[in-house]
């Protein structure tokens, strides 16, 4: 699957920033990126992403609920997610495979590949 | 022995009647044998006595016979019978006074002649002698004496039968017994000149008959030829036969029986009830001895009526008073004998009894304690089913009404165990009051026993003593370690004693209690300290993972922005500076990755993952990851695996590696020079070819590690003391996680090292799983991509939507019909409508409704047979063995495509490449 549009999801101000370096920058991808659930529940419609980034902790909405509210969207039921996550342990690692991640990217990444470590996953 | 005598009451009693019949015939016989002896000896005294009678009545019967003859003879009366002189008179009548004097036993002697004239007559009477004149004399011609003596022939004598003397026509009193003897006088020319009389006192004969011995209770009489008595043990008796009022006291008629017996025989012994009669027919002229032969022979009549009958009767009264006195005797000597008997019969039945008890004590013991062991054999970790056991035990045992462990608990008795107890007992009361609570409260020692309880205090304190009618109350104490907290009671309503016994059973029985207790608080307290190290536990991984979180995402942002920086800047300086913050990052996640496993392996949540994998490639791969640094080191990396070692084993390949990296990655760190080496080779097991351990090794020529420091470098966060840590790094966690991981796969590790030339670990992981995957899993990857099923219809129940979508997404290229369900119920539903030829179940910890879902099916006629694989959460460990007895298959999430394909073969036509379905 090609992918150009990703919608990135994290309330830690850094890692956006790192993020959209990385798969702007050095990945060439276009980049929504939302500080919470809730926001990207109002701009994925809008901005109609190949591939859902999203991190695992976060307040009120977590990774899991958001992808779930995300899916909610008629358009959105079936795209791809990757998350991307401090919590590296097996459990949890499967618990997030098992809601449908494509595969779980491990916190801290290097910006520097980490677009092509998301284009491996989705190919 | 017959049963009812096992008795000790009836024993007694057997035994007391038979041992006084025994003693009855024993002393009956005795009785029977001195009486007997008695009987006969009184008979032979009598006989004996008799006979000494006979001798002394013939004594002096030939006393009176000689002195007859020898007056008789005397020239004297001779001379005067012829002459009559009275020269001659004179000389016999002094002669005569003289023998009187002399004699002493005669009463008068006289001479008559022929013509029954007195010639001479003295009397002695006595003592008082007197010669009766001339004038005074008598003609005594008519006399019965003179006319039969006067006929009698020269040396014949005559005995006049003895009776009293009459003088003037009258009973001369007092009596004089009287017998004469008479006989002829010759002269010297042989002329019969008249007769010559003797008067003797009877007495002097009749004395024999006397009672002399005062202890002889014998009666001895002497009856003339009528059987009249002339010495009679009666004076009344005597003399009948001279008195007109008197003529029917005869012995006769007192003894007929005997009478008519001792007349038809000569002598002998009569026993009749009136007792024994020894007998002698006398005839007075027999008893003469010498002189007898030359006594006057009278006819027949005669001697008949002169004879005497000696008779000693030994009286019935004499018989009866020794039987009796025997009696008596006996009697007293028997109650004595049979009392001591009866005693010592009594003791023996006491001891018998207690001895009988005694073994029936032992056994009954040994049975109750192979009883009680038998319950404690059957204890489970259930406590409070033990307690019951325990508490039903007790009032089994002591047969009480009811049993009951009862222990204060939050202020209130509590029944905790419970035997027998009524329908509307109350198990939960205040203390106050209860008995129980006084076993407790006064912490009593022993068995604490209340008799009487409806007399005692309780019956108004304690509701239960008066609600059921107890009378006597058996309890004890019950401490757990040293603390006093219940007590374990047996009841009863009527009043009992316990036996020595039963006190030790409730002793033992409450202490097991006790020991239960004591189990109980242990479970507790251990269940309690392990919730609170798990909590602890649970805390600190929370922790952990939150810290790991929390570090890794601003590391993140270090690590992320140093990455873009080191591109961005030019300057090698700054590049290099920015290179430390790179590395340093790296540092603190290998610290924390590291801090990580180490809290999850000592947590015990650490589990390996086994899957089959290609050991040769992971030794290799090892050797690819370090040959760089190897080489920028200037080392030789070596990696011998031998071609014995399967290619695919069955392990966990992650931690396996996570091994291999730390022990090589030291390797190379502490090594300047020469080579660090892995070898991997197996050792395979005797009897089994598919199982083998691993063994192997990373051998390098670096600095060592002294003797000292090698068991210390396994510790957590400790290194060797000479160990740089500027120089080398490193957290001092990674030998203790290779270390506890070896050891989670059962394996072991060992050092061998010496400073400056070099360390060798050894690593043994055992029981390893060879070759069974090979082949097929190469077959597998080749064949499944050609797997063409036949049409099928395939339910999926699993309430996640995005995994429901995952199993779809990968079967729905294949020819099936596939639906899905939310739930179990959901799913049931569908199954038992359109019957699917497959079905997957999801399963998760704690949901049960799935598990149900499962059984339904299993258990329905219309979809036992279709086959179901449930999918297991990551989460779930332990439960997949029970879970594989209830299905078909199991696949574990994250479902691999693989897998699933291969078990989805296993249950659905198919055909492979261009094989035929």
């Amino acid at each position: 699957m090609t992918i150009k549009r990703i919608l990135f999801v994290d309330d830690e101000e850094d890692i956006r920033t790192v993020v959209k370096v990385s798969l702007e920058k050095v990945g060439g991808f276009t980049l929504q990126i939302c500080s919470s659930g809730k926001e990207a529940l109002q701009a994925a419609p809008h901005f109609r992403p190949d591939l859902l980034l999203l991190d695992v902790m976060m307040p009120e909405m977590d990774g899991i609920a958001t992808l779930s509210a995300l899916r909610e969207i008629s358009e959105l039921k079936e795209i791809p997610v990757i998350f991307l996550t401090a919590s590296v342990q097996e459990e949890q690692v499967a618990k997030l495979k098992e809601h449908g991640a494509l595969d779980v990217i491990p916190k801290p990444f290097d910006p520097l590949t980490l677009p092509e470590v998301i284009k491996s996953i989705c190919e | 022995m017959p049963k009812f005598i096992r008795n000790a009451k009836n024993f007694f009693l057997f035994q007391s009647v038979a041992i006084f019949l025994s003693l009855s015939g024993l002393f009956y016989t005795i009785f029977l044998i001195r009486y007997n002896n008695y009987y006969n000896f009184y008979k032979a005294h009598a006989e004996e006595d008799t006979a000494n009678r006979l001798k002394s009545l013939k004594h002096s019967v030939n006393t009176i016979f000689s002195d007859l003859m020898i007056l008789s003879e005397s020239d004297e009366l001779i001379e005067f019978s012829a002459t009559e002189r009275k020269h001659d008179k004179l000389k016999t009548t002094q002669t005569f006074l003289k023998f009187l004097r002399y004699k002493n036993i005669y009463d008068q002697i006289r001479y008559i002649d022929n013509t029954g004239l007195e010639k001479i007559r003295v009397n002695y009477n006595y003592g008082n002698s007197s010669i009766i004149e001339t004038a005074k004399l008598q003609n005594k011609n008519q006399r019965y004496y003179f006319k039969e003596s006067i006929k009698l022939n020269k040396n014949e004598i005559y005995i006049s039968p003895i009776d009293l003397n009459i003088e003037n026509e009258e009973i001369q009193i007092p009596l004089k017994p009287m017998l004469r003897i008479a006989t002829v006088i010759f002269d010297k020319n042989q002329n019969k000149r008249g007769v010559l009389i003797i008067n003797i006192l009877a007495d002097y004969i009749l004395k024999d008959f006397d009672s002399n011995n005062k202890e002889d209770s014998d009666i001895h009489s002497l009856l003339n030829a009528e059987g009249y008595w002339l010495k009679s043990d009666l004076k009344e008796n005597e003399w009948g036969f001279m008195y007109a009022e008197k003529k029917d006291l005869t012995f006769q008629n007192r003894f007929p029986k005997e009478w008519s017996e001792i007349i038809s025989g000569k002598e002998g012994t009569i026993e009749t009830e009136n007792g024994i009669f020894v007998f002698i027919k006398i005839y007075p002229v027999q008893l003469m001895g010498d002189f007898s032969k030359n006594s006057a022979v009278f006819n027949d009549k005669k001697i008949e009526n002169r004879l005497w009958y000696m008779i000693s009767q030994v009286p019935d009264s004499k018989l009866n008073e020794k039987r009796k006195s025997i009696q008596h005797e006996l009697i007293v000597i028997f109650l004595i004998v049979y009392i001591i008997i009866l005693i010592f019969n009594y003791l023996m039945s006491k001891y018998k009894e207690k001895e009988r008890l005694s073994e029936e004590d032992l056994k009954a013991a040994q049975l109750q304690l192979t009883q009680i062991n038998l319950t404690f054999l059957t204890f489970t970790q259930n406590h409070e089913e033990n307690i019951n056991k325990i508490t039903a035990l007790a009032g089994e045992l002591l047969e009480g009404v009811c049993a009951l462990y009862n222990r204060i608990s939050e202020g209130m008795l509590c029944s905790l165990g419970m035997w027998n107890a009524p329908a509307d007992y109350n198990p939960y009361d205040k203390p106050d009051g209860h008995i129980c609570y006084d076993v407790i409260k006064l912490k009593k020692d022993g068995v604490f026993l209340v008799q009487d309880l409806q007399k005692s205090i309780y019956a108004k304190t304690d509701p239960n003593v008066t609600a059921y009618k107890l009378e006597t109350y058996a309890g004890h104490a019950i401490k757990r370690y040293d603390e006093t907290i219940g007590s374990l009671c047996v009841v009863f309503q009527r009043n009992i004693q316990l036996t020595e016994n039963q006190r030790e059973i409730l002793g033992i029985l409450a202490s097991a209690i006790g020991l239960e207790e004591e189990r109980m608080k242990d479970d507790a307290d251990l269940v309690n300290a392990r919730m609170a190290a798990e909590n602890a536990n649970r805390a600190k991984s929370k922790f952990l993972a939150n810290m790991s979180h929390e570090i890794r995402t601003p590391m993140n942002a270090i690590m992320g922005f140093t990455s873009i920086l080191f591109e961005e800047i030019e300057d090698p300086e700054h590049k290099s500076y920015l290179n430390s913050v790179q590395l340093a990052g790296k540092t603190l996640l290998h610290l924390i990755n590291d801090i990580l496993d180490l809290s999850k392996i000592e947590a015990g949540a650490f589990h390996l993952e086994n899957k089959a994998f290609n050991a040769h490639e992971l030794f290799n791969e090892i050797k690819t990851i370090f040959s760089q640094k190897a080489s920028e080191k200037n080392l030789d990396l070596l990696v011998n695996i031998d071609e014995n070692l399967p290619e695919v084993i069955v392990h966990d390949e992650i931690r396996l590696r996570q091994v291999l990296l730390n022990l090589v990655s030291n390797a190379i760190k502490f090594t300047e020079k020469g080579y660090v080496r892995l070898s991997a080779s197996k050792e395979i097991f005797e009897n089994d070819n598919n199982r083998f351990n691993l063994k192997f090794s990373v051998e390098d020529t670096g600095i060592g590690i002294k003797e000292k420091d090698q068991k210390l470098i396994f510790d957590p966060f400790l290194q060797a003391t000479d160990q740089s840590h500027s120089k080398y790094g490193g957290t001092g966690l990674g030998l203790s996680i290779t270390k506890r991981l070896i050891e989670i796969m059962e394996g072991s590790i060992f050092l061998e090292s010496a400073v400056d030339k070099g360390s060798i670990f050894s690593v043994t992981i055992k029981n390893i799983a060879a070759k069974v995957f090979e082949s097929d899993e190469k077959e597998d990857k080749k064949t499944l991509k050609d797997l063409v099923f036949k049409k099928s219809k395939i339910l999926i129940v699993d309430d996640v939507h995005e995994s429901r979508a995952k199993i779809r997404g990968f079967l729905e290229k294949y020819n099936f019909e596939i639906y899905e369900a939310e739930n179990g119920k959901e799913g049931v539903d569908f199954a038992l409508e359109f019957r699917p030829d497959l079905i997957f179940i999801a399963l998760k910890m704690q949901v049960i409704e799935e598990y149900v879902a499962v059984k339904i099916l299993k258990e329905n006629s219309k979809t036992k047979l279709i086959p179901i694989v449930v999918l297991i959460a990551p989460d779930m460990k332990n439960d997949e063995i029970e879970i594989k007895d209830i299905c078909d298959g199991h696949l574990r999430k994250p479902i691999d495509k693989n897998e699933l394909l291969k078990e989805t073969a296993k249950f659905l036509a198919h055909r492979d490449d261009n094989e035929n379905i």
